[in-house]
């Protein structure tokens, strides 16, 4: 049996979100190869289950909402315009959005002069539709960290006093880590946040410079660290702009990954 | 005919969703109203059938305006109608409100959920106008036995998955992704026949 056909009698689920586990990670694979037969069933699939939201009791929002809801959209600005997707690609256009919603770069290599490099590589990819590639691949890494079997979630708290947000994180030993939060505020001029894989014996391994969006969102492609070993937790330090070889503040948020 | 695919059949005189999109990106709070008039009260009924709190509906409801207000120009009519977007971005917000709300571990999909979404409705001569495909939905599931009805349900309010809906009704597993996927294929068969 192809995998289509396997996968046909779970579209509806998948698009519900009742699809779970093994079912589930098959599913985001496939789709995630590209599909284009079970991509656009699944589109039918989503296409049919919003329409349950006719299932609601009718309800009428108060008068004042309307009025805020237009008052409010007067003083926000919108979104950074994008370059124009290849509309049927579906997953090169949800991984530049990706990209151009929450990028931040990480890397093992720790000199300015490399990460510099990293980071004009990725502005490029942003501008030029010639990168799309590259661009899915990072999606592709991230849905594989999401779905494979061994990865674990955590919940990255802050360490000290002060009202910070929590940040999420997905950590497999093999295909590394994949890391969202929102509200986070930027560090300070000349400063960056450096994220660590914290071994159970040895030091801490860096797994990556990054800083928030504008909007003070933050998502976190990364690989694994082989040589960190078993892992005791994921920790995030305030860093000099290039990075540091080893932390030298105090971490402000920690997630144990157990 | 994506542009076709917008229009709302039943309100031939009013501006079809695509063009109001397309006045959204000139930054015309006209058009934001009018979208608003054409879709608050289903989003709103949707939320608040899932928060069970007005006050946490219609803030989902105006986190919802303002992201369509800030991404019009992110819309694609390609990627399919603006309905099905404005109900599942209520739907994951009201979800996650709940879940936070008992403490549950957020999954996955709600991390990535401001990444599109494509949906594929049937072609616009085959699309029921909004009042017709809402009764054809609940005349639907008014037909399906009781149990089924509600393992759906369940699945679509409260963001249960499979073998969560297995142990609130206390049903096989096997029996409870039976009755999804029968129940969800009848549906789409009900809504893509011929109106």
């Amino acid at each position: 049996m192809s995998d289509c056909e396997h996968l046909r009698e779970h579209y509806g689920a998948y698009a519900l979100g009742a699809l779970e586990g093994q079912e589930r990670a098959e599913m985001e694979a496939h789709l995630a190869r590209g599909c284009p037969a079970c991509t656009a069933e699944v589109q039918r699939a989503r296409w049919v289950v919003s329409q349950l939201a006719y299932l609601s009791p009718e309800a009428e929002p108060s008068a004042s909402l309307r009025r805020r809801v237009v008052e409010a959209a007067q003083q926000v600005a919108p979104m950074p315009e994008r370059r124009r997707w290849i509309p049927t690609w579906e997953w090169v256009a949800a991984a530049a959005l990706v990209f151009l919603t929450v990028y931040s770069v990480y890397t093992e290599r720790r000199s300015a002069r490399e990460l510099a490099a990293l980071r004009d590589e990725i502005r490029a990819a942003q501008g030029q539709n010639a990168q799309l590639q590259q661009q899915r691949d990072i999606y592709q890494r991230a849905m594989a960290i999401l779905s494979a079997p061994g990865t674990k979630e955590t919940t990255l708290k802050p360490s000290g006093t002060a009202s910070l947000p929590a940040i999420r994180a997905y950590w497999n030993p093999e295909l590394g880590v994949v890391m969202s939060g929102q509200q986070i505020p930027a560090p300070a001029a000349g400063r960056t946040f450096q994220l660590w894989v914290v071994p159970k014996k040895g030091n801490p391994v860096s797994a990556g410079i990054f800083r928030p969006d504008e909007a003070g969102r933050v998502l976190i492609i990364t690989k694994a660290e082989a040589s960190a070993g078993d892992v005791a937790a994921l920790a995030i330090s305030d860093e000099p702009a290039q990075g540091s070889a080893q932390p030298t503040t105090t971490p402000m948020w920690v997630g144990p990954v157990g | 005919m994506f542009l076709a695919a917008l229009q709302d059949s039943g309100e031939t005189e009013q501006p079809s969703d695509a063009a109001l999109m397309q006045r959204l990106i000139r930054r015309e709070a006209g058009a934001l109203e009018v979208l608003y008039d054409r879709y608050s009260r289903a989003v709103y009924s949707l939320a608040l059938r899932i928060a069970q709190q007005s006050a946490a509906a219609e803030e989902i409801v105006q986190d919802v305006f303002l992201l369509l207000w800030r991404n019009a120009h992110r819309f694609e009519p390609s990627r399919g109608p603006l309905e099905p977007w404005l109900f599942t971005m209520a739907r994951n917000r009201a979800l996650d409100h709940i879940r936070l709300k008992r403490e549950k571990q957020r999954r996955r999909e709600e991390t990535l959920d401001l990444q599109p979404v494509a949906f594929a409705a049937p072609n616009p001569e085959a699309t029921l106008d909004r009042e017709r495909r809402a009764e054809r939905v609940r005349a639907l599931m008014r037909s399906l036995p009781q149990q089924q009805r509600h393992a759906i349900e369940l699945a679509f309010f409260e963001g249960l998955t499979h073998s969560e809906i297995a142990g609130a009704m206390k049903e096989p597993l096997g029996t409870v992704k039976s009755w999804i996927r029968n129940g969800l294929l009848r549906l789409r068969e009900s809504l893509e026949g011929a109106s």
